[in-house]
Protein backbone atom coordinates (compact mmCIF):
# COMPACT_ATOMS: atom_id res chain seq x y z
CA UNK A 1 0.00 0.00 0.00
CA UNK A 2 1.31 3.44 -0.87
CA UNK A 3 1.46 6.31 1.62
CA UNK A 4 1.70 8.87 -1.15
CA UNK A 5 -1.12 11.43 -1.21
CA UNK A 6 -2.08 13.54 -4.17
CA UNK A 7 -3.81 16.87 -4.03
CA UNK A 8 -6.42 17.51 -6.64
CA UNK A 9 -8.95 20.19 -7.16
CA UNK A 10 -12.43 20.61 -5.69
CA UNK A 11 -12.97 19.01 -2.31
CA UNK A 12 -9.26 18.24 -1.86
CA UNK A 13 -8.29 21.88 -2.34
CA UNK A 14 -10.96 23.01 0.09
CA UNK A 15 -9.70 20.54 2.68
CA UNK A 16 -6.14 21.77 2.17
CA UNK A 17 -7.21 25.39 2.66
CA UNK A 18 -8.99 24.38 5.83
CA UNK A 19 -5.95 22.51 7.10
CA UNK A 20 -3.71 25.49 6.31
CA UNK A 21 -6.04 27.77 8.22
CA UNK A 22 -5.94 25.38 11.20
CA UNK A 23 -2.15 25.29 10.94
CA UNK A 24 -2.01 29.10 11.06
CA UNK A 25 -4.23 29.03 14.16
CA UNK A 26 -2.03 26.43 15.85
CA UNK A 27 1.10 28.41 14.91
CA UNK A 28 -0.34 31.53 16.56
CA UNK A 29 -1.25 29.48 19.64
CA UNK A 30 2.28 28.03 19.86
CA UNK A 31 3.79 31.52 19.50
CA UNK A 32 1.56 32.83 22.30
CA UNK A 33 2.49 29.85 24.45
CA UNK A 34 6.21 30.41 23.77
CA UNK A 35 5.84 34.04 24.81
CA UNK A 36 4.18 32.92 28.06
CA UNK A 37 6.87 30.30 28.67
CA UNK A 38 9.50 33.01 28.19
CA UNK A 39 7.73 35.25 30.67
CA UNK A 40 7.35 32.49 33.28
CA UNK A 41 11.01 31.49 32.88
CA UNK A 42 12.08 35.11 33.35
CA UNK A 43 10.11 35.30 36.61
CA UNK A 44 11.42 31.92 37.79
CA UNK A 45 15.04 32.96 37.31
CA UNK A 46 14.59 36.29 39.08
CA UNK A 47 17.31 36.57 41.74
CA UNK A 48 14.93 36.81 44.67
CA UNK A 49 13.35 33.43 44.02
CA UNK A 50 14.76 30.97 46.53
CA UNK A 51 15.53 27.57 45.17
CA UNK A 52 15.81 28.64 41.58
CA UNK A 53 18.81 27.23 39.74
CA UNK A 54 21.62 29.57 38.82
CA UNK A 55 23.00 32.17 41.16
CA UNK A 56 20.77 31.78 44.16
CA UNK A 57 19.16 34.45 46.31
CA UNK A 58 21.64 37.33 46.43
CA UNK A 59 22.42 39.53 43.45
CA UNK A 60 25.65 39.04 41.51
CA UNK A 61 28.65 39.93 43.60
CA UNK A 62 31.76 41.60 42.29
CA UNK A 63 34.88 39.60 41.86
CA UNK A 64 38.19 40.54 43.49
CA UNK A 65 39.60 40.55 39.97
CA UNK A 66 37.12 42.99 38.43
CA UNK A 67 39.51 45.89 38.76
CA UNK A 68 42.46 44.13 37.21
CA UNK A 69 42.79 45.34 33.64
CA UNK A 70 44.56 42.27 32.29
CA UNK A 71 41.96 40.01 33.86
CA UNK A 72 39.17 41.96 32.24
CA UNK A 73 40.98 41.94 28.90
CA UNK A 74 41.29 38.17 29.08
CA UNK A 75 37.58 37.84 28.37
CA UNK A 76 37.16 40.70 25.90
CA UNK A 77 36.47 38.13 23.17
CA UNK A 78 33.18 37.34 24.93
CA UNK A 79 31.91 40.87 24.46
CA UNK A 80 30.28 42.66 21.55
CA UNK A 81 31.45 46.07 20.38
CA UNK A 82 28.84 47.68 22.66
CA UNK A 83 30.55 46.09 25.66
CA UNK A 84 27.81 43.59 26.42
CA UNK A 85 28.56 39.92 26.87
CA UNK A 86 27.24 37.80 24.04
CA UNK A 87 25.62 34.40 24.52
CA UNK A 88 26.84 33.36 21.07
CA UNK A 89 30.44 34.17 21.98
CA UNK A 90 30.13 32.51 25.39
CA UNK A 91 28.69 29.34 23.83
CA UNK A 92 31.56 29.26 21.33
CA UNK A 93 34.20 29.73 24.03
CA UNK A 94 32.64 26.98 26.15
CA UNK A 95 32.28 24.64 23.17
CA UNK A 96 28.53 24.21 23.64
CA UNK A 97 25.59 24.88 21.35
CA UNK A 98 23.52 28.02 21.71
CA UNK A 99 20.48 25.84 22.52
CA UNK A 100 22.40 24.25 25.38
CA UNK A 101 23.46 27.62 26.76
CA UNK A 102 19.96 29.02 26.32
CA UNK A 103 18.60 26.08 28.32
CA UNK A 104 21.09 26.76 31.14
CA UNK A 105 20.06 30.42 31.10
CA UNK A 106 16.42 29.33 31.18
CA UNK A 107 15.64 31.08 27.95
CA UNK A 108 14.45 29.81 24.61
CA UNK A 109 16.97 29.41 21.82
CA UNK A 110 14.87 31.77 19.70
CA UNK A 111 15.09 34.55 22.27
CA UNK A 112 18.84 34.15 22.79
CA UNK A 113 19.50 33.92 19.04
CA UNK A 114 17.49 37.07 18.43
CA UNK A 115 19.40 39.19 20.97
CA UNK A 116 22.45 37.28 22.22
CA UNK A 117 23.78 40.35 24.03
CA UNK A 118 20.47 41.38 25.61
CA UNK A 119 20.74 43.42 28.80
CA UNK A 120 18.53 40.86 30.55
CA UNK A 121 21.24 38.20 29.97
CA UNK A 122 24.16 40.21 31.30
CA UNK A 123 23.99 39.21 34.97
CA UNK A 124 23.85 35.50 34.15
CA UNK A 125 26.50 35.74 31.43
CA UNK A 126 28.69 37.62 33.91
CA UNK A 127 29.20 34.37 35.83
CA UNK A 128 30.22 32.61 32.63
CA UNK A 129 32.70 35.41 31.99
CA UNK A 130 34.18 35.07 35.48
CA UNK A 131 34.67 31.35 34.93
CA UNK A 132 36.29 32.02 31.55
CA UNK A 133 38.89 34.16 33.30
CA UNK A 134 40.59 30.91 34.19
CA UNK A 135 42.07 31.23 30.68
CA UNK A 136 44.54 33.64 32.27
CA UNK A 137 46.06 30.64 33.97
CA UNK A 138 45.09 28.00 31.43
CA UNK A 139 46.20 29.46 28.14
CA UNK A 140 44.32 28.71 24.94
CA UNK A 141 40.68 28.06 24.08
CA UNK A 142 41.28 24.34 23.62
CA UNK A 143 42.88 24.01 27.04
CA UNK A 144 39.98 25.94 28.56
CA UNK A 145 37.40 23.63 27.00
CA UNK A 146 39.43 20.65 28.17
CA UNK A 147 39.57 22.11 31.70
CA UNK A 148 35.80 22.61 31.63
CA UNK A 149 35.31 18.93 30.90
CA UNK A 150 37.83 17.53 33.37
CA UNK A 151 36.62 16.33 36.80
CA UNK A 152 38.05 18.34 39.68
CA UNK A 153 38.76 16.90 43.10
CA UNK A 154 37.48 19.97 44.96
CA UNK A 155 34.24 19.98 43.00
CA UNK A 156 33.17 16.52 44.14
CA UNK A 157 34.97 15.19 41.07
CA UNK A 158 32.52 16.91 38.75
CA UNK A 159 33.69 18.73 35.62
CA UNK A 160 33.10 22.51 35.77
CA UNK A 161 30.89 22.38 32.68
CA UNK A 162 28.53 19.94 34.38
CA UNK A 163 28.24 22.31 37.35
CA UNK A 164 27.57 25.27 35.07
CA UNK A 165 24.83 23.24 33.41
CA UNK A 166 23.34 22.56 36.85
CA UNK A 167 23.27 26.27 37.66
CA UNK A 168 26.22 26.33 40.08
CA UNK A 169 27.39 29.54 38.45
CA UNK A 170 28.38 31.44 41.56
CA UNK A 171 30.23 28.49 43.10
CA UNK A 172 32.19 28.03 39.88
CA UNK A 173 32.93 31.75 39.48
CA UNK A 174 34.16 31.89 43.08
CA UNK A 175 36.22 28.77 42.48
CA UNK A 176 38.03 30.44 39.59
CA UNK A 177 38.56 33.63 41.62
CA UNK A 178 40.09 31.54 44.39
CA UNK A 179 42.23 29.72 41.86
CA UNK A 180 43.58 32.97 40.44
CA UNK A 181 44.09 34.60 43.82
CA UNK A 182 45.63 31.55 45.47
CA UNK A 183 43.10 31.31 48.30
CA UNK A 184 43.66 28.20 50.43
CA UNK A 185 41.28 25.33 49.82
CA UNK B 1 19.07 26.54 69.95
CA UNK B 2 20.39 26.90 66.40
CA UNK B 3 23.75 25.49 65.36
CA UNK B 4 25.15 29.01 65.13
CA UNK B 5 23.95 29.88 68.65
CA UNK B 6 25.50 26.67 69.99
CA UNK B 7 28.81 27.58 68.37
CA UNK B 8 28.62 31.15 69.73
CA UNK B 9 28.05 29.76 73.22
CA UNK B 10 30.94 27.29 72.94
CA UNK B 11 33.19 30.03 71.62
CA UNK B 12 32.88 32.01 74.86
CA UNK B 13 34.80 29.34 76.76
CA UNK B 14 37.06 27.98 74.03
CA UNK B 15 40.77 28.60 74.69
CA UNK B 16 42.37 31.44 72.75
CA UNK B 17 46.09 31.91 72.29
CA UNK B 18 48.38 34.52 70.78
CA UNK B 19 50.04 34.02 67.40
CA UNK B 20 53.17 35.88 66.38
CA UNK B 21 54.62 34.50 63.20
CA UNK B 22 55.14 34.98 59.47
CA UNK B 23 52.49 33.60 57.15
CA UNK B 24 52.64 32.96 53.40
CA UNK B 25 50.45 32.98 50.32
CA UNK B 26 51.16 31.87 46.75
CA UNK B 27 49.36 33.42 43.79
CA UNK B 28 49.64 33.00 40.03
CA UNK B 29 52.00 35.77 38.99
CA UNK B 30 49.96 37.23 36.14
CA UNK B 31 46.86 38.32 38.10
CA UNK B 32 49.10 39.41 40.98
CA UNK B 33 51.19 41.74 38.84
CA UNK B 34 48.46 42.97 36.54
CA UNK B 35 47.78 46.08 38.58
CA UNK B 36 50.38 48.60 39.70
CA UNK B 37 49.98 47.79 43.39
CA UNK B 38 48.15 44.58 44.24
CA UNK B 39 45.89 44.70 47.29
CA UNK B 40 47.55 41.97 49.30
CA UNK B 41 44.89 42.19 52.00
CA UNK B 42 41.91 42.33 49.67
CA UNK B 43 38.79 40.84 51.24
CA UNK B 44 36.52 39.51 48.53
CA UNK B 45 33.65 38.58 50.82
CA UNK B 46 33.45 35.26 48.98
CA UNK B 47 32.77 32.11 50.93
CA UNK B 48 35.69 29.95 51.90
CA UNK B 49 36.30 27.15 54.38
CA UNK B 50 35.97 29.39 57.47
CA UNK B 51 33.62 32.08 56.29
CA UNK B 52 30.21 32.30 54.68
CA UNK B 53 29.78 35.04 52.05
CA UNK B 54 30.02 38.59 53.36
CA UNK B 55 32.68 38.07 56.04
CA UNK B 56 35.76 40.24 55.51
CA UNK B 57 38.81 38.05 55.98
CA UNK B 58 42.04 36.86 54.36
CA UNK B 59 43.66 33.44 54.28
CA UNK B 60 47.33 32.57 54.59
CA UNK B 61 49.35 29.41 55.05
CA UNK B 62 51.77 28.60 57.83
CA UNK B 63 54.78 28.11 55.56
CA UNK B 64 55.80 28.15 51.91
CA UNK B 65 55.41 24.40 51.40
CA UNK B 66 51.79 24.53 52.58
CA UNK B 67 51.05 27.65 50.55
CA UNK B 68 52.43 25.88 47.49
CA UNK B 69 50.22 22.83 48.11
CA UNK B 70 47.15 25.01 48.59
CA UNK B 71 47.88 26.91 45.37
CA UNK B 72 48.58 23.80 43.32
CA UNK B 73 45.51 21.90 44.46
CA UNK B 74 43.05 23.70 42.19
CA UNK B 75 45.33 23.42 39.17
CA UNK B 76 45.72 19.67 39.58
CA UNK B 77 48.16 18.12 37.15
CA UNK B 78 47.56 20.68 34.41
CA UNK B 79 50.45 22.46 32.77
CA UNK B 80 49.12 25.68 34.29
CA UNK B 81 50.24 24.49 37.71
CA UNK B 82 53.79 25.26 36.63
CA UNK B 83 53.25 28.82 35.47
CA UNK B 84 55.15 31.68 37.13
CA UNK B 85 54.19 32.00 40.74
CA UNK B 86 54.20 34.90 43.18
CA UNK B 87 54.77 34.47 46.92
CA UNK B 88 54.19 37.08 49.60
CA UNK B 89 54.56 37.10 53.34
CA UNK B 90 52.55 38.55 56.21
CA UNK B 91 54.06 39.23 59.60
CA UNK B 92 51.28 38.88 62.13
CA UNK B 93 50.87 39.50 65.82
CA UNK B 94 47.44 38.50 67.04
CA UNK B 95 46.34 38.03 70.63
CA UNK B 96 43.08 36.11 70.26
CA UNK B 97 43.53 33.15 67.98
CA UNK B 98 41.45 30.00 67.96
CA UNK B 99 43.77 27.09 67.27
CA UNK B 100 41.89 24.17 65.73
CA UNK B 101 45.06 22.16 65.32
CA UNK B 102 44.79 21.75 69.10
CA UNK B 103 42.53 18.91 70.30
CA UNK B 104 41.47 20.80 73.46
CA UNK B 105 40.16 23.68 71.36
CA UNK B 106 38.31 21.32 69.03
CA UNK B 107 36.77 19.52 72.00
CA UNK B 108 35.59 22.82 73.50
CA UNK B 109 33.84 23.58 70.22
CA UNK B 110 32.58 20.00 69.78
CA UNK B 111 34.39 19.75 66.46
CA UNK B 112 35.92 16.59 65.06
CA UNK B 113 38.83 16.54 62.64
CA UNK B 114 36.39 15.32 59.96
CA UNK B 115 34.34 18.50 60.39
CA UNK B 116 37.40 20.53 59.45
CA UNK B 117 37.94 18.62 56.21
CA UNK B 118 34.39 18.77 54.90
CA UNK B 119 33.96 19.93 51.29
CA UNK B 120 32.48 23.42 51.27
CA UNK B 121 32.65 24.49 47.64
CA UNK B 122 29.22 23.28 46.55
CA UNK B 123 27.28 23.27 49.81
CA UNK B 124 23.87 24.90 49.85
CA UNK B 125 23.95 25.63 53.61
CA UNK B 126 26.88 27.00 55.59
CA UNK B 127 29.19 24.28 56.90
CA UNK B 128 30.09 24.06 60.60
CA UNK B 129 33.45 25.67 59.90
CA UNK B 130 31.76 28.53 58.07
CA UNK B 131 29.37 29.04 60.99
CA UNK B 132 32.37 29.03 63.32
CA UNK B 133 33.95 31.77 61.20
CA UNK B 134 30.72 33.74 61.28
CA UNK B 135 30.57 33.48 65.08
CA UNK B 136 34.28 34.23 65.47
CA UNK B 137 33.97 37.33 63.32
CA UNK B 138 31.69 38.97 65.87
CA UNK B 139 34.65 40.56 67.62
CA UNK B 140 35.63 37.62 69.81
CA UNK B 141 38.47 36.28 67.74
CA UNK B 142 41.08 37.79 65.40
CA UNK B 143 41.96 34.60 63.55
CA UNK B 144 41.49 30.85 63.31
CA UNK B 145 44.44 28.53 62.81
CA UNK B 146 43.38 25.31 61.15
CA UNK B 147 44.88 22.22 59.50
CA UNK B 148 45.54 22.54 55.77
CA UNK B 149 43.26 20.25 53.80
CA UNK B 150 45.57 20.46 50.79
CA UNK B 151 48.42 19.17 52.94
CA UNK B 152 46.20 16.41 54.33
CA UNK B 153 45.21 15.39 50.80
CA UNK B 154 48.92 15.10 49.96
CA UNK B 155 49.55 12.93 53.02
CA UNK B 156 51.41 15.77 54.67
CA UNK B 157 50.66 18.24 57.46
CA UNK B 158 50.51 21.98 57.50
CA UNK B 159 48.27 24.75 58.73
CA UNK B 160 46.48 27.80 57.42
CA UNK B 161 45.20 30.90 59.17
CA UNK B 162 42.10 32.92 58.41
CA UNK B 163 42.33 36.48 59.74
CA UNK B 164 39.14 38.49 60.27
CA UNK B 165 39.44 42.17 59.34
CA UNK B 166 37.15 43.36 62.12
CA UNK B 167 39.00 41.26 64.70
CA UNK B 168 42.39 42.89 64.14
CA UNK B 169 42.61 45.86 66.51
CA UNK B 170 45.80 47.48 67.86
CA UNK B 171 48.10 46.30 69.30
CA UNK B 172 47.38 43.37 66.97
CA UNK B 173 48.65 43.79 63.43
CA UNK B 174 49.04 42.19 60.04
CA UNK B 175 51.90 43.56 57.93
CA UNK B 176 52.60 42.53 54.35
CA UNK B 177 56.36 42.47 54.10
CA UNK B 178 58.05 44.63 51.48
CA UNK B 179 61.62 45.57 50.60
CA UNK B 180 61.87 48.06 53.48
CA UNK B 181 60.59 48.24 57.04
CA UNK B 182 57.47 49.89 55.73
CA UNK B 183 54.79 47.26 55.14
CA UNK B 184 53.26 47.09 51.67
CA UNK B 185 49.87 46.84 53.32
CA UNK B 186 48.72 46.61 56.92
CA UNK B 187 45.83 46.01 59.28
CA UNK B 188 44.58 47.85 61.32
Amino acid sequence: MSNTKTFGTGTGAGELASLLAQLEDKKSQVERLLARVEEVLRRTTAPDRAGAPGPEAAPARKSPLDEVKTVMQSTSDLREANGNLSAVRVAKAYGVSLSQLAGWLRRTKQAVSKTPDADSLQEALGYFERVARVRLAIQGGGEFRKWLRTPHELLDNAPPLELMAKGEWRAMADYVDDMLTGAPT
Amino acid sequence: MTELEAIQLALRTAPLRPLKTTLVRCVALLPLTSSAMPDYLFTSGQANRYNPPGVRCVYFSGNEATARMEYARRFGKSRAARQPLGTYFAEVSLTKVLDLTDATTRDALKLRLNDLAVAWQLTKRPTRTQLLGLAANQGLVAAIRFPSDAARAKGSTGFNVVIFRDGVQAPDYVHILGPTKKPLKKWP
